[in-house]
C-alpha cells in the first residue's frame, strides 16, 4: 500500500504520542529515585551505567532528567487546559454577551498582549508565593490571549453566517444554536489551540524555574536542572546541560508535532493530500 | 391573511447610500407576486425586513395588522435564500436541517424530491439543486405563512427549476401560504406569478 | 465556410483523489469524457447547471488545478496538443481567462496598473486606456481602486485586464451572476464583441437564456460531461435538438411549457460507464446505461446518444 499523507501524519501523531505518555508516566514512577543522592559517584561523565552522567550531589541525570520532563508535562497539560479554558470562555462571552462584554474583553487581551510576557509572568508567579501554584497561576494567566482571540473571531463569524441566521428565524433558541450550530466549528479550534500550548507553557515553566521565580529548587524540575547546571559547566562539565536541554528541546518540538498533526487532520483544506 | 410592509426605508448604517424609501406592497396569503428589480435595488434588504432579519428605519411589517414580533419566536414569514450552501451548515448532516424548525411532513420530502440516502450526506456532497430543496422544504413549517424567495433557482438548471415550481406552486396554493417570487427572469414570473410588482429607483 | 478550429478538448476527464472514511482514498471523477471546439470568430457557451464541474473545465485547459486532481484526455490549440510548455508559452498571451469572481481583483492595485499588468511603456498605457475607454470606463476609473467600482465596472475591468494582450482565445467563467439582466446582456454583448473581432470564446455558464442569445455554438453539458454540441440557433425548435437532455431542458424553459422532468443529476459516485442521462430519459433503454456510448456526427454538430431515430 502507498503511504498516503493522512497515514504519515497519524503515524508522526502516534508517535509523539506514545513517546510524551511513556516520560510522563515513567519520570511519575521515579519520583524518589531522582532525589537520590551518593557521593561515592558524583561527577561522573556519561557511561553505560549513567548514560547522562551524574552531577555534583552523585544524582543520576537520567533519572532526574526523566523526573523533570514528567512534572514539565504535567504542569504543561495543567497550565494548558486552564489557559485554554479561560480562553474559551472569555473569547465566546466577549463574542455573545453584547458590546461591553466584548471591548471588556478585548481590552484585557490587549493588556496581556501588550505586557512582555515573561515579566507578566514572574510578576504573577511571585505574587502567587512562587512554587508550583505561583507557576500554575502565572503560566494560566499569560497565555490564554491568542486562543481567546481566535475564538473570539471564530464566534463573531459564525453569529453573521447566513445559516445561524436563518435558525434563529426558525425559532432555534440561543443555547440550542450555540449547541448544535456552533460547537462543532469551535471543538477542532479549541482542541488544536490546546495542544499547541503546551509546548510554550513547558517552555515558560523551565525558564522562570531557571531564573529562580518558580518551582523550588528541591523539586528535579527542568529549570532547577539546567540552573543547577551552569555553575558547573565552565568546569567542564557538559553533560550536565546538554542531556537534560536536548530532551527538553525533543519533548517541545514533539508537542509541536503533534498538534500540527491534529490540526492537518481536522483542516479541510489540506485534508485529501 | 395579509402581510403588509408600510413605507419601508431602509439604509446600512447611516451616512452610507439610501436602500429603501418609504417602499410600500401588501400580498394576500391567496396570491403569488413577482417582484421584479435590478440588482442594487434592495430586492434582498427588503426580503430581510419582511422576514424579521432585519429592522427597517421607518415603516412597519404588519401580519393580519399585527407587528411581526408578537408571534414569538418562530417567524411565520420565512425566507428562501440565493445561495443553499451558505444556508446551511457545511458541518452537520443533512437530516438536522429538517430538524432546525417545525417538523417537515413526509409529503414535503417526498415532494421536492428529497431521496433517502441524502438525509446522512454533508452539505459538499450534494449539488446546488439538491441543496435548496432541504432548504425549501427546511422553510416549509406548519407555521408558515408567507415565503419570500429571493432568487432562489437562479443558479439551477431549467429542469431543476421547472421541478422546484411546480412542487412550490402545488404546495403554497393548498395550505393558502402566500408566495413572494424575487426573479429577474420575466418568463418565469410571467409563468408562476398572480401579479407582478416593479421596484422603482426612488432617485 | 468552416472557420479554423481553435480549441479543441476531446475526452477530457478530471478526477480528484480524497478521503473516504479513515486512511482510504478514493478517485471522484468529477468531468468525464467531455468534448468541444471553439472555432475563430465564433462563442462557444457551456452550459450546465451550477456546481457540477464546469469551471474545473477552465481550469484544466488552463492548467491550474488544485494538487489532487489527475487529468486525462487530449486539449488541442491551434491542432498542437496543449502540453505544459505550450501551455507556458500561451497562458495569459494568447489564452486569458475573465475569471467568475470579481474578487479576483488585487484590492490594493489600481485599475490602470492591473489592466497594464505592470508594464508602464506608453504604448501599454495608451492600450490600457483605449480598452477600458472602449468598455464605458472613463480615464479616473484607471486611478481607482477596486472597491469603488460596482459589480458591473469590475467585470469591466476584468475583460480588459484580459484583453491586454489581444488573446486568440478568451475564456469566460460564469461572467454574470450577481448582474441584472440588463447589465448580463451587455456583459455578454461585450464577449460577441470581441469574437466577432476574430478571436475564440468559450463561455461557461449555468443560464441558458442568455447563452442563447449570444453564441454561435452550444455544448450541452449534464452530469460531468457534454452530452451534445450543436449551434445555437438548434434551440430554436424542439425538433433540431437530438440528445433528450437538451429536448427536456427545451420544455423545460418557462415559455415552452414549464415541464419538468422527474429526478435529478445522478452524483459523481453513482454515474454507470453509459450515457449519465439515461436513468431519467425517455427512451432510455437497458444498455444505454451500460455501454459506452459513441459519438455520432450530426449536421452542425454532434450527438453522444444510442437512438436509432437520429438522423
Amino acid at each position: 500500500m502507498k503511504i498516503n499523507r493522512r497515514t504519515k501524519t497519524i503515524g508522526w501523531l502516534l508517535l509523539s504520542a506514545v513517546f510524551l505518555v511513556t516520560v510522563t508516566l515513567w519520570g511519575c514512577f521515579w519520583r524518589e529515585e531522582a532525589l537520590i543522592t551518593d557521593f561515592s559517584r558524583k561527577n561522573l561523565p556519561p557511561c553505560r551505567e549513567y548514560p547522562f552522567g551524574t552531577d555534583f550531589m552523585g544524582r543520576d541525570m537520567f533519572v532526574r532528567t526523566i523526573a523533570g520532563l514528567s512534572l514539565s508535562i504535567r504542569l504543561g497539560i495543567l497550565t494548558a487546559a486552564a489557559s485554554a479554558v479561560f480562553a474559551g470562555i472569555l473569547g465566546i462571552c466577549g463574542a455573545v454577551l453584547g458590546k461591553a462584554a466584548d471591548s471588556f474583553v478585548t481590552f484585557l487581551i490587549d493588556l496581556v498582549m501588550g505586557i512582555p510576557h515573561i515579566l507578566l509572568l514572574i510578576l504573577i508567579s511571585y505574587a502567587c508565593g512562587k512554587g508550583f501554584f505561583g507557576v500554575v497561576v502565572g503560566i494560566t494567566l499569560t497565555h490564554w490571549t491568542s486562543l481567546a482571540r481566535l475564538l473570539r473571531g471564530e464566534v463573531l463569524q459564525l453569529k453573521n453566517s447566513q445559516y445561524i441566521q436563518i435558525a434563529s428565524r426558525l425559532g432555534m433558541g440561543k443555547l440550542q444554536i450555540a449547541a448544535k450550530h456552533m460547537v462543532c466549528h469551535l471543538l477542532p479550534q479549541f482542541f488544536t489551540g490546546l495542544i499547541l500550548l503546551f509546548p510554550h507553557a513547558i517552555l515558560h515553566e523551565a525558564s522562570i524555574t531557571f531564573l529562580g521565580f518558580g518551582l523550588s529548587p528541591e523539586d528535579a524540575a527542568m529549570g532547577v536542572i539546567l540552573s543547577e547546571s551552569m555553575k558547573y559547566l565552565a568546569t567542564g562539565k557538559w553533560w550536565l546541560a546538554l542531556f537534560p536541554g536536548g530532551l527538553l528541546t525533543i519533548t517541545v518540538l514533539l508537542f509541536h508535532v503533534l498538534g500540527d498533526s491534529v490540526c492537518k487532520l481536522l483542516d479541510p483544506g489540506s485534508a485529501h493530500e | 391573511m395579509k402581510l403588509e410592509a408600510k413605507e419601508i426605508s431602509f439604509r446600512y448604517q447611516t451616512g452610507s447610500r439610501q436602500i429603501l424609501n418609504k417602499f410600500s406592497l401588501e400580498i394576500d396569503s391567496r396570491e403569488q407576486v413577482g417582484l421584479i428589480a435590478p440588482s442594487g435595488f434592495g430586492k434582498t434588504t427588503f426580503c430581510k425586513i419582511l422576514a424579521g432579519y432585519e429592522r427597517p428605519d421607518g415603516g412597519s411589517i404588519l401580519l393580519d395588522g399585527r407587528p411581526l414580533e408578537e408571534f414569538g419566536s418562530y417567524c411565520p414569514v420565512q425566507m428562501i435564500w440565493q445561495h443553499p450552501e451558505l444556508s446551511v451548515n457545511p458541518k452537520r448532516r443533512m437530516k438536522t436541517v429538517l430538524e432546525e424548525g417545525d417538523r417537515i411532513t413526509r409529503d414535503i420530502i417526498r415532494g421536492l424530491g428529497i431521496e433517502e440516502d441524502w438525509l446522512n450526506r454533508f452539505p459538499a456532497e450534494l449539488s446546488g439543486g439538491e441543496l435548496q430543496r432541504f432548504c425549501i422544504a427546511r422553510a416549509l413549517g406548519e407555521r408558515t405563512r408567507f415565503l419570500l424567495a429571493d432568487e432562489i433557482t437562479t443558479m439551477l438548471d431549467l429542469i431543476t427549476q421547472s421541478q422546484i415550481w411546480q412542487f412550490l406552486l402545488e404546495e403554497t396554493r393548498r395550505r393558502e401560504i402566500g408566495l413572494l417570487v424575487v426573479s429577474h427572469s420575466r418568463p418565469l414570473i410571467n409563468r408562476i406569478c398572480t401579479r407582478k410588482v416593479e421596484m422603482e429607483p426612488w432617485t | 465556410m468552416e472557420k479554423e478550429e481553435l480549441l479543441k478538448v476531446d475526452g477530457l476527464s478530471i478526477s480528484f483523489r480524497q478521503y473516504t472514511r479513515g486512511l482510504r482514498q478514493r478517485e471522484l471523477p468529477v468531468i468525464n469524457d467531455l468534448s468541444l471546439t471553439v472555432r475563430a470568430g465564433e462563442m462557444t457557451a457551456v452550459v450546465g447547471a451550477s456546481g457540477s464541474g464546469k469551471s474545473l473545465l477552465a481550469h484544466g485547459i488552463l492548467g491550474i488545478l488544485p494538487y489532487n486532481a489527475s487529468v486525462s484526455g487530449r486539449i488541442y490549440y491551434e491542432g498542437r496538443e496543449l502540453d505544459a510548455p505550450l501551455r507556458r508559452h500561451i497562458v495569459g498571451t494568447e489564452v486569458a481567462l475573465v475569471p467568475q469572481s470579481v474578487s479576483c481583483l488585487d484590492p490594493l492595485m489600481q485599475v490602470g496598473e492591473q489592466v497594464r499588468n505592470g508594464k508602464k511603456s506608453p504604448s501599454a498605457r495608451e492600450r490600457c486606456r483605449s480598452l477600458l475607454n472602449r468598455y464605458g470606463l472613463g480615464k479616473e476609473v484607471e486611478s481607482q481602486y477596486p472597491f469603488e467600482l460596482s459589480g458591473g465596472m469590475a467585470r469591466r475591468v476584468l475583460i480588459s485586464t484580459a484583453l491586454m494582450e489581444t488573446p486568440k482565445l478568451v475564456i469566460a467563467d460564469e461572467p454574470t451572476p450577481g448582474l441584472h439582466l440588463a447589465a448580463a446582456k451587455r456583459v455578454l454583448g461585450h464577449f460577441r464583441e470581441i469574437a466577432d473581432q476574430g478571436a475564440g470564446v468559450l463561455l461557461i455558464t449555468h443560464d441558458l437564456e442568455l447563452a442563447l442569445e449570444v453564441a454561435d455554438r452550444i455544448a450541452v453539458f449534464y452530469a460531468g460531461t457534454t452530452v451534445e454540441e450543436m449551434p445555437a440557433e438548434h434551440f430554436q425548435k424542439e425538433g433540431l435538438l437530438l440528445h433528450p437532455y437538451s429536448q427536456a431542458l427545451y420544455r423545460a424553459m418557462p415559455e415552452h411549457g414549464f415541464q419538468a422532468l422527474p429526478g435529478v443529476q445522478p452524483y459523481v459516485t453513482e454515474r454507470g460507464p453509459g450515457c449519465v442521462f439515461a436513468a431519467r430519459c425517455p427512451h432510455g433503454k437497458e444498455e444505454c446505461g451500460k455501454t459506452e456510448i459513441p459519438v455520432k456526427e450530426t449536421a452542425g454538430g454532434w450527438v453522444k446518444c444510442l437512438r436509432k431515430e437520429l438522423p
